[in-house]
């Protein structure tokens, strides 16, 4: 019987099996070897050795490639994840207009990003752009910047398309919310708790799960989000807003350094498996606490 | 206008080649008395002239040999990805049948793919007349001529002249001194100097970096190191020019800086003769558009010493050229900047040129950066 269930699961496991081995598995595999070569896509492939990582740690672009995807993670774990959660539990009391507002916040997850990077890009821009055109109307000259030209702000500016994005982060919350047995709250609010106080002795507590897939969908969004930096600002001015995707992109397309693609690809892994290994050991230690 | 004349101040060279998967494959439809099916991948817009002449001349091909030939068109709106998509194509010996690409001396992998087809049993006399003997010495790897020349124009500056009249500005200017008397009077105005961008391959902002390079260190300044006075010059030009460009400049593409001029934010633009066709259909008063060619190396750097006739301007289909005066010597011919990178080099460039450009580096260390790219 046992042997029977095994070839049956095995047989309905098979197609994602292979799909997932030969679209995914064996592509990551293959970054390994091909990040020891050189290669410009065309002619034959030269053997470098580690030469591929130590000039990407040596360039001042990788760098910064590296540092603002570790913000862009940082901005979705430290100020996404929470104003998701906190949009969820002012929507889950079923305020006025609740219903509304939960369809309004998740439109834009079904919008192009590109589209929604192009409008961000005329809305930024500082000639036929609202935003500083508002600002110098209203007599605020001075902090009508060139948003996306000006290497302060740019890394902002490319940050703030991020905030359309909190309508899923609260969807998954919501979901959790309703998981939560309403005899938890009842008992607190016998005893006297406040909403602050349910909200952090209860709610929290028991969402943590939805916090880890969160905090894991955004990593995972910034780690492959190409659209905003390269439609608004192009990784520019000065590599201000350059992420690791679009690094490796411009690798291969303009640069044709294959290989180097490969290698910057290859410690995206290793980035973004780290973040995922102190994300389970948090939840790991939530867990011992909170059971 | 006879294509000898050696009008060519500036090169924007396009190469030709054709896929040797498709000169095999045309010989068998040929055989079996299918007609012979090409597929010409290109991009040019249906906005510019040699667009529309490009559709037009392949459907009026197609009518006159229909059953016998079929040429079809690929058009992509976006250099970079076609180009990408060809590479990956000649990659997986599948080449194009008809592609354009830039040659660039530093770049010789499509040359070195053993995938293109051989044009020297084609190029009979009256074909090789039409081309210069050293382009096609150029394209010749391992004796085999390998692509063809498809284009070479100048780069050309565009003046919009009632931009020039509002700003008290009596003249085009003839001296990159009087260019910048000029971009003052027009930043009185609210006016930006000149239109420039530094995303993707920054092109209207080294057009201009390979004229103010020209004009210190002649034709061939780019042939040696980029490392020289003649570039840290220009780059110090540069620099200063952004002070008096569009305040998208910075971060700004192709199209954003072809818009500003078009709008009236930017008073000069340094494009090619394509751009005639863009403008003519989008500036309210094309005709305010004076085109307009910088001679290198001498005093009159805006010497004018050629001109198109009215009928060769009607040929062009440039209404708004009303003034299209050119160059004529012929060793004034001098490559853009960006056709001597490697690929690793430009796609550091618009970094470089955004750190020029917000005096973050200096000039010095720009050409510094731009040779020590080039040179890995």
């Amino acid at each position: 019987m046992n042997r029977i269930r095994a070839s049956t699961a095995l047989l309905y496991l098979a197609p994602a099996l292979l799909l997932v081995g030969a679209f995914y598995l064996y592509p990551m595999a293959y970054t390994i070897p091909a990040s020891l070569f050189r290669w410009d896509g065309i002619t034959a492939m030269r053997w470098t050795g580690l030469h591929n990582f130590t000039t990407l740690f040596g360039r001042a672009d990788f760098r910064a490639a590296l540092a603002n995807s570790a913000i862009w993670i940082g901005v979705g774990t430290l100020v996404h994840t929470p104003l998701g959660l906190a949009i969820a539990l002012v929507l889950q009391r079923k305020p006025p207009g609740w219903s509304f507002f939960r369809t309004v916040y998740f439109l834009p997850n079904i919008l192009s990003v590109a589209s929604l990077a192009l409008l961000w890009y005329f809305f930024l821009n500082p000639t036929i752009g609202p935003v500083d055109g508002v600002l110098r109307a209203i007599g605020l000259s001075s902090i009508a910047l060139a948003w996306l030209s000006r290497t302060g702000s740019a890394l902002v500016a490319t940050l703030l398309p991020f905030a359309l994005y909190i309508g899923f982060t609260m969807l998954i919350f919501l979901a959790q919310l309703t998981a939560i047995p309403r005899e938890y709250y009842e008992a607190a609010q016998i005893d006297g708790a406040s909403n602050a106080r349910q909200d952090i002795s209860i709610t929290l507590p028991l969402v943590r799960r939805a916090v880890v897939v969160n905090v894991l969908f955004n990593a995972s969004f910034c780690l492959k989000m190409i659209e905003y930096p390269l439609i608004m600002t192009s990784g520019g001015p000065a590599n201000a807003t350059t992420i690791l995707p679009l690094f490796m992109y411009y690798q291969m397309t303009r640069a044709r350094e294959y290989g180097l693609t490969m290698a910057a690809g290859l410690v995206t892994i290793v980035f973004g498996s780290a973040f995922m290994a102190i994300v389970f050991l948090l939840q790991k230690t939530a867990n011992r606490r909170w059971g | 206008m006879n294509s000898r004349i050696k009008w060519l101040v500036f090169l924007v060279v396009f190469l030709m080649a054709v896929g040797f998967s498709a000169f095999a494959a045309g010989t068998q439809e040929s055989a079996q008395g299918k007609p012979v099916t090409f597929t010409i991948y290109f991009h040019f817009t249906p906005q510019e002239a040699r667009g529309v002449v490009l559709r037009d001349f392949v459907a009026r091909y197609n009518e006159q040999h229909a059953g016998k030939v079929d040429i079809q068109l690929s058009y992509f709106a976006d250099w970079q990805p076609m180009q990408q998509k060809i590479r990956t194509m000649v990659a997986a010996s599948q080449p194009p049948d008809v592609f354009y690409f830039n040659y660039n001396p530093n770049d010789l992998t499509l040359f070195k793919s053993g995938q293109l087809m051989d044009f020297t049993p084609y190029m009979d006399a009256q074909w090789k007349g039409r081309f210069y003997q050293s382009d096609l010495d150029t394209m010749t790897y391992n004796g085999k001529l390998l692509a063809i020349p498809m284009e070479q124009g100048p780069v050309i500056f565009y003046f919009n002249t009632d931009l020039l009249q509002k700003a008290g500005v009596a003249s085009i200017p003839r001296t990159w001194d009087e260019f910048f008397a000029m971009a003052d009077k027009l930043k009185a105005i609210g006016v930006g100097a000149a239109s420039l961008f530094t995303a993707d391959d920054a092109w209207h902002a080294t057009n201009l970096l390979s004229y103010f390079a020209g004009e210190a260190g002649g034709p061939k300044v780019f042939s040696g190191s980029l490392n020289t006075k003649a570039m840290v010059q220009a780059a110090t030009l540069l620099q200063k020019l952004f002070q008096y460009g569009a305040a998208d400049a910075v971060g700004g593409k192709w199209a954003v800086s072809v818009q500003d001029f078009v709008a009236g934010r930017t008073a000069v633009i340094a494009d090619g003769p394509w751009l005639i066709g863009i403008l003519d259909g989008q500036m309210q008063d094309p005709s305010k558009a004076v085109m307009k060619d910088f001679a290198i190396k001498g005093k009159d750097i805006f010497a004018s010493k050629l001109s198109l006739s009215p009928d060769e301007q009607k040929q062009a289909g440039a209404k708004l050229a009303t003034n299209i005066q050119l160059a004529s010597t012929a060793d004034l011919r001098m490559v853009q900047v960006t056709r001597v990178l490697k690929p690793s080099t430009m796609n550091q460039l618009p970094s470089l040129v955004e750190q020029l450009a917000l005096n973050k580096m200096t000039p010095a260390d720009f050409a510094a950066a731009l040779e020590q790219a080039n040179s890995q």
